[in-house]
């Protein structure tokens, strides 16, 4: 299967590749009042508005935040989303389906 | 219908044809050789040979045909049009004219004179012209067809490319504002003079875009008497449903989601308020409830109220079942109709114990809360035990713009409306009073002094799971200034409590297009939408009630 890996916080991870649909440069988030703590900000982007979720947070890793980070947009009907990503690996595929996979 | 509108019809559809037919001879004149200026011209003539067949201007419905088959001789033998009949075309037109300016009065004798004008100039053209009876009924039907297509003006749009217009205009406006920030450095009168006419006439463009949307209340009110009126014939039970709405226009996408959370406080209206026949008359009440629903125009909001003579909402009742069920953990010394509200919008509760068939099926009045938030609206109750319920709902008018004061707090900007804001003041530190409940501000004109608060607590992000309810967050005044200084603070009314918000910067005022937030953030209750300023960047609008 093909997947869209990247690395935060020492480790490896990867969306299903067909959910990517970008990756921006590091860009400006505005924080949300009153928000959940998994969710880091929003962006612009494209004139849309992009919630941006805390990759960190997740998936409770130690958050580094001297770094810039790219953001992976995901988006489909419901939601438009973005995740931070320290280094973005890019395409890859993977033997079959592995456990681990967050979509 | 009168006369009078189809003749305005007619002399619109004429006036359309014989300008196309006016820029085609012009062409034609450019160049004689070219055969689809005929072409064009034909096709305008049968148009309103068509349309003038109709009206029963038969005058005209000749006169066109003829020129018809004369330019259909010129280009069936491949002449191209020249002096001749292009004179007779200039002819034709200005006859046209002037029996459409000379409508409805002095009709005929006006016609006849033309007629015969027309008829001698083309018996005296140099083509020969043939007249072919068998096609004309043909002709004239199609060109009747072709005229009822071109008649309706009305056209109907989806609502959906109303919004993708104004999107696009607030793109626009997006720009503008850009250009604005770009002249705050150029300082350029001339440029700021041009920005404010862009801004004029986006303005413009907009609020006709947003009237094209607007649709009277009543649309829904008369489907809402129907539903009712069906509603009480198989429940049995006996209400008048009074319904007073001004004419007043509302946004369709707003009107669309108010008819569910109609419906719902209705039904709820009738069958938890209005008592049963028997214990109406045993209150000294007339034995048929009443349940109206009014509707008033307040600046930009509709406030929309439900009030029923039933037997109102038992708050004790509500309490005690909320306290038993967990919904609430507390309740404060007076129940009020606020705490009263806050206790049944809570998601999932119900005061019914049993099940209705159409209410009191555990969606309750949280489901309408969060859909009038989701527009921009707001509810309150106002409750009299015994006597009756009302229940206020208020939308904006429309979706749209709102004029925000744009405020910063540490690296973050927010704006608010400034139709939530009392006044702006400075104060300093000593002008506030520490208390055990939090931090006032010494003198104000307000009965209760403001609560002092900075924006920045209140914009804290909720810890996970817990709600805002619970306790009060400490106060501690803005962050990062000496104690002498002046502290700006924005005196607002969040949920009737007045209290001071401690900003740091004021950054500007602006008229803010608003746009809803989608998933996952959808939910933020402390939000009305956002909005992207000029640099780029999103901004959220805050919900001050919500805060």
């Amino acid at each position: 299967m093909d997947i869209f890996a990247f690395y935060i916080g020492g480790r490896h991870y990867a969306f299903e590749i067909d959910k990517v649909a970008e990756v921006t440069e590091p860009r400006r988030l505005v924080s949300i009042p009153k928000s959940l703590k998994y969710i880091k900000g929003v962006i612009n982007f494209k004139g849309m508005l992009y919630s941006i979720i805390d990759t960190y947070s997740i998936f409770s890793l130690e958050p580094k935040h001297s770094q810039e980070h790219d953001i992976i947009i995901l988006e489909d009907e419901n939601y438009r989303l973005g995740f931070l990503s320290e280094r973005v690996i890019g395409a890859l595929t993977i033997p079959e389906f592995q456990e681990g996979i967050v979509s | 219908m009168s006369e009078t509108k189809y003749i305005k019809i007619f002399s619109t559809e004429i006036d359309t044809h014989v300008s196309t037919i006016n820029v085609a001879v012009k062409v034609l004149q450019d160049a004689p050789k070219n055969l689809e200026p005929a072409r064009i011209i034909m096709k305008s003539l049968h148009s309103i040979k068509g349309i003038s067949a109709t009206m029963g201007f038969s005058c005209v419905v000749e006169v066109t045909h003829l020129l018809e088959e004369l330019i259909e001789s010129y280009s069936r033998k491949e002449i191209p049009l020249t002096d001749r009949p292009v004179t007779l075309i200039y002819d034709v037109i200005e006859a046209i004219e002037e029996f459409k300016n000379a409508l409805p009065e002095e009709l005929d004798e006006n016609v006849e004179r033309v007629i015969k004008k027309i008829r001698d100039g083309i018996r005296s053209g140099s083509v020969e012209v043939r007249y072919e009876s068998k096609d004309i009924d043909n002709k004239i039907s199609n060109s009747v067809k072709e005229m009822h297509r071109s008649i309706d003006n009305n056209i109907k749009i989806n609502v959906s490319i109303i919004d993708k217009l104004i999107d696009d205009i607030s793109e626009l406006k997006y720009t503008e504002s850009a250009l604005k920030t770009l002249n705050e450095k150029l300082k350029s009168y001339k440029l700021k003079h041009l920005i404010r006419k862009i801004e004029g006439q986006l303005r413009k463009l907009y609020d006709s875009l947003v009237s094209l949307k607007m649709q009277p209340f009543s649309t829904i009110t008369n489907a809402l008497e129907v539903a009712i009126s069906k509603y009480c014939f198989s429940t049995g039970k006996k209400i008048n449903f009074i319904v007073n709405t001004n004419s007043i226009l509302i946004d369709s996408s707003v009107l669309k989601e108010l008819i569910a959370p109609l419906i719902h406080l209705i039904r709820n209206a009738i069958d938890h308020g209005i008592e049963p026949v028997e214990a109406r008359e045993e209150a000294r009440k007339a034995p048929k409830g009443n349940v109206t629903l009014t509707v008033k125009k307040i600046h930009d909001f509709a406030e929309i109220t439900i009030e029923d003579d039933g037997r109102g909402i038992i708050a004790e009742d509500v309490i005690k079942k909320a306290l038993d069920s967990r919904f609430i953990t507390f309740t404060p010394d007076e129940i009020d109709d606020s705490f009263l509200l806050y206790v049944l919008t809570r998601h999932g509760f119900t005061t019914k114990g049993e099940v209705s068939t159409v209410s009191g099926r555990g969606i309750g009045l949280d489901i309408v809360k969060s859909s009038l938030e989701n527009i921009g609206g707001s509810i309150t109750l106002e409750n009299s035990e015994g006597r009756g319920l009302k229940i206020i709902l208020k939308v904006p008018v429309t979706t749209a713009v709102i004029r925000s004061l744009l405020v910063k707090t540490g690296e973050e900007t927010v704006a608010i409306p400034v139709s939530n804001i009392d006044r702006i003041m400075l104060a300093e530190r000593a002008e506030f009073k520490k208390t055990e409940t939090g931090t006032y501000l010494k003198s104000a004109p307000e009965l209760e002094p403001p609560e002092v608060i900075s924006l920045c607590t209140l914009l804290e992000n909720a810890q996970d799971g817990g709600g805002a309810a619970q306790g009060t967050p400490p106060v501690p005044p803005v962050s990062g200034k000496s104690a002498g200084e002046e502290l700006c603070l924005l005196i607002i009314k969040i949920r009737n409590k007045p209290t001071a918000i401690v900003v740091d910067e004021l950054v500007a005022e602006e008229d803010l297009f608003i746009k809803p937030l989608t998933q996952p953030i959808k939910k933020i209750s402390s939000v009305l939408g956002y909005s992207i300023l000029g640099d780029g960047l999103p901004v959220f609008v805050l919900d001050v009630n919500s805060l």
